[in-house]
C-alpha cells in the first residue's frame, strides 16, 4: 500500500509539473496572439487536458508502460515496480536539472530514456524492445515536421482562399466553417476509432456528421459577423474565434499525448502491486482511474502554477496574430492528436517549433529563428541517454534496494 | 527551459517593426528641418533643433544596431535580407542628411534674398512631404505580409512607392530650379556664401535620390 501511495505521489508529481510547463507550451501562441486570457487559457487547458487523459490518454500510456521494456523480459515483481518509479523519477530529475540550464529537452523523451535506462540497468541491452525505440525516435523527427509541413499547407491555403482574396473578409466568413469543420472531423474521428474502437468507416461517417454539425454552426455565426474596421482587423476578429477552438483542441492533443508520462510507467507500478502477477499487468488496459488521476495533476498544475508560465511565455509571443496562431494550433494539435492515436509519445513543444518554423517557410510571419533547430538536435542527442543513465543509477543503489524491502 | 525556446523562436524585435520605427524617427528628424530653416534665415539661434537632430540620430542609430542582431544568421524574414539591409542604410542615409544640414548651418550664417528664401523653405516643405510618403510606403509593406503577398496589398504599396518616385522628380527639379536661381546672386553673394548654401541644396537634393532608392528597394521586399 506503502508503495502504490508513493508512487501515485510520484506521479502525480510529474503530472503536476507537466501542466505547470508543458501545458503553457501548447496555450502559448493563443495567449500570445491574445485570442484567450490567461484565466481562460488556464479553465480550457484544465478542463481539456484532462478530457484529453482521460479519453485518448491510454495508448500513449501503454507504448510508455509496456512497450519501451516489454513485460515477459522482467524476471520480477519488485524489478519492474523498481525500474517504473526509477524512470520517473529519473526523468523527473534530469528534468529540473535541463530546466536550470535552459535547455528546450522534452519530459515525453525523458521518460522514454527514464525507461529504457532501468531496462538496461535491470536486465540489459537485450531487455528493451529496440524496435519501438526506433519508432518513437522516429516519431520525435517526423513529428515536427509534419507539423511544418501541416503548418505550411494550412496557411498557404488560408493565404489562397483567404488572405489573398479580394476581400479578406468575406472569404473568411465562407471558409471559416470548412476549418470548424476539419478540427471537429478529426477530434471526432479519432474518439470514435481509438478511444470507442468502432470501425473506420464508422468512425468517419460518425466524424462527418459531427463535423458538418459543428461546420454549420459556424456557418450560422459567422453569417451575422458585421466588418468592424478595415479588413484586417475584421479578418483576425473571425481567426480570433477560431483559435479559441484550436485552444481547446491544442489542450484536448496534449492531454492524450502527455498524460502517458506521468501514469504510464505509474500503471504498470499498480497493477503489479494489486494483482501480484507481472502477467496481469501484461495483459491489462491502462485503469480510467489513474488517466483521471493523471489529468488531475494535470489540471492542478496548470491552475497553480501554469499560468504564471503562459503568462511568461505569452507576453515573449508579440509576433503573432490570430490567423497564424490558428495555422500554428490546428497544425500542432492535428499532428499531436495523431501521433497520441497511434501510440507514439511525440513532444508537443517540438511540434509546437515545427509548426511556427513551418508557417515562417510560407513567409507568414514577420521573424523566426530557425537556431531553435540546432537546440531540439541537441536535445534529442542528449535527453534519452541523460534520463536512462540518471534513471539507472537511481534503480542500482537506492529505488530497487528500497522496493525490495518494502514489498 | 521552454519560456527560452519561445523566446528564442520568436524575436524578441520585429526587423519590420524596427525598421518602421527607424523611419518613424527619420520623419521626426526631417521634420526638424522647418524650424532649423526658419530659425536660420531669420538669424536665430539654431542649436536647440541641431541638438534635437543629433540626437535623434543617437536614437536610430540604437535602433539600426537592434535591426541587424534582428536579422542575424538563423532569423528567417519574409524579404531578402540584403535588400532589407540596403533599405535601412537608405534611411540611415536620410537621417545623417538631416544631421549633415543642422551642422552645415551651424557653422555659417549667409543672408539671402527673401525671394529665394522662401523658395528654399519651400524645397523644405516637400522634402519633409517626399518622407511622410517614404514613411507611408513602408508602413504598407506590414499589410502586404499580412495578406499574404495578396495582389490588392502588393498594387497598393506599388503606388505608394510610385508617389514617392513622382514626388522625388518634383523635389529634384525644384532643387535645380532653386540652384539656378541662386547663381543668378552670384555678383551680390559672396562665392564662399554661394557654394555654401549650394551644398546645403545639394544635401537636400540627394535627400530626395536617397527616398527614391528606398522606395525603390521595397519593390524587391513585396516579390
Amino acid at each position: 500500500m506503502l508503495i502504490i501511495i508513493i508512487s501515485s505521489i510520484i506521479g502525480l508529481l510529474m503530472a503536476f509539473a507537466i501542466g505547470a510547463n508543458d501545458v503553457a507550451n501548447s496555450m502559448a501562441t493563443a495567449v500570445g496572439a491574445k485570442a484567450i486570457t490567461v484565466k481562460q487559457a488556464v479553465l480550457i487547458a484544465t478542463v481539456l487536458e484532462f478530457a484529453g487523459a482521460f479519453f485518448f490518454g491510454s495508448m500513449v500510456a501503454k507504448t510508455i508502460g509496456k512497450g519501451i521494456v516489454p513485460l515477459d523480459k522482467i524476471p520480477s515483481e519488485p524489478v519492474l515496480i523498481a525500474g517504473a518509479i526509477s524512470a520517473i523519477v529519473g526523468a523527473t530529475i534530469f528534468i529540473i536539472i535541463a530546466t536550470l540550464f535552459e535547455l528546450p529537452v522534452s519530459t515525453t523523451h525523458s521518460i522514454v530514456g527514464g525507461m529504457a535506462g532501468f531496462g538496461i540497468i535491470a536486465i540489459g541491452f537485450s531487455a528493451i524492445n529496440w524496435i519501438k525505440i526506433f519508432f518513437i525516435v522516429l516519431s520525435w523527427i517526423i513529428s515536427p515536421i509534419v507539423g511544418g509541413l501541416l503548418a505550411f499547407f494550412v496557411f498557404k491555403a488560408i493565404s489562397n482562399l483567404i488572405l489573398r482574396k479580394s476581400n479578406p473578409f468575406e472569404a473568411t466568413k465562407k471558409f471559416g466553417p470548412y476549418l470548424i469543420f476539419a478540427t471537429f472531423f478529426i477530434i471526432a474521428w479519432m474518439f470514435s476509432q481509438k478511444t470507442l474502437h468502432h470501425h473506420l468507416l464508422v468512425s468517419i461517417l460518425i466524424a462527418l456528421g459531427i463535423g458538418l454539425i459543428a461546420g454549420l454552426c459556424g456557418f450560422l455565426i459567422f453569417r451575422k459577423i458585421k466588418m468592424i474596421g478595415d479588413q484586417q482587423s475584421s479578418v483576425e476578429k473571425i481567426f480570433k474565434n477560431l483559435q479559441v477552438m484550436t485552444s481547446c483542441y491544442v489542450a484536448l492533443a496534449h492531454g492524450a499525448n502527455d498524460v502517458a508520462n506521468a501514469i504510464g510507467p505509474l500503471a504498470i507500478v499498480i497493477t503489479v502491486i494489486t494483482s501480484r502477477n507481472l502477467a496481469a499487468a501484461n495483459q491489462s488496459s491502462i485503469p480510467k482511474f489513474l488517466l483521471a488521476l493523471g489529468g488531475i495533476g494535470i489540471a492542478l498544475g496548470i491552475g497553480i502554477l501554469g499560468h504564471k508560465v503562459m503568462k511568461t511565455i505569452g507576453e515573449k509571443i508579440t509576433t503573432l496574430n490570430n490567423s497564424r496562431g490558428f495555422t500554428i494550433d490546428f497544425s500542432t494539435a492535428t499532428a499531436v492528436i495523431i501521433a497520441s492515436s497511434l501510440g507514439m509519445p511525440i513532444s508537443s513543444t517540438h511540434t509546437v517549433v515545427g509548426s511556427v518554423i513551418g508557417v515562417g517557410y510560407a513567409r507568414g510571419i514577420e521573424a523566426v529563428d530557425f537556431g531553435v533547430v540546432k537546440q531540439i538536435f541537441l536535445s534529442w542527442l542528449i535527453t534519452v541517454p541523460a534520463a536512462a543513465v540518471t534513471s539507472g543509477l537511481l534503480y542500482k543503489f537506492i529505488i530497487f534496494k528500497l522496493i525490495f524491502k518494502l514489498y | 527551459m521552454t519560456s527560452s525556446i519561445f523566446k528564442k523562436l520568436f524575436p524578441q524585435n520585429e526587423p519590420l517593426s524596427l525598421l518602421i520605427e527607424h523611419a518613424l524617427i527619420l520623419e521626426e528628424s526631417v521634420k526638424l528641418l522647418k524650424p532649423l530653416f526658419e530659425s536660420y534665415f531669420n538669424q536665430q539661434d539654431i542649436s536647440p533643433h541641431a541638438n534635437k537632430i543629433s540626437r535623434l540620430e543617437s536614437q536610430a542609430d540604437d535602433i539600426k544596431f537592434k535591426i541587424r542582431k534582428s536579422i542575424a544568421s538563423g532569423i528567417r524574414i519574409p524579404f531578402d535580407k540584403a535588400d532589407f539591409l540596403d533599405y535601412l542604410h537608405n534611411q540611415e542615409h536620410l537621417i545623417d542628411c538631416s544631421k549633415d544640414i543642422a551642422k552645415k548651418l551651424s557653422i555659417n550664417q549667409v543672408i539671402l534674398d527673401q525671394q529665394l528664401t522662401e523658395k528654399i523653405m519651400e524645397l523644405v516643405d516637400e522634402v519633409i512631404t517626399l518622407i511622410d510618403y517614404l514613411e507611408n510606403a513602408i508602413k504598407a509593406v506590414k499589410s502586404v505580409v499580412y495578406f499574404s503577398f495578396s495582389n490588392k496589398s502588393t498594387e497598393q504599396e506599388k503606388e505608394e512607392i510610385a508617389t514617392v518616385e513622382r514626388y522625388e522628380s518634383k523635389v529634384d527639379k525644384h532643387s535645380l530650379k532653386i540652384a539656378r536661381n541662386l547663381y543668378q546672386f552670384k555678383d551680390e553673394l559672396n562665392p564662399v556664401d554661394l557654394i555654401f548654401i549650394e551644398s546645403v541644396l545639394l544635401i537636400l537634393s540627394e535627400m530626395g535620390d536617397y527616398a527614391e532608392n528606398a522606395a525603390d528597394l521595397l519593390l524587391s521586399f513585396i516579390k
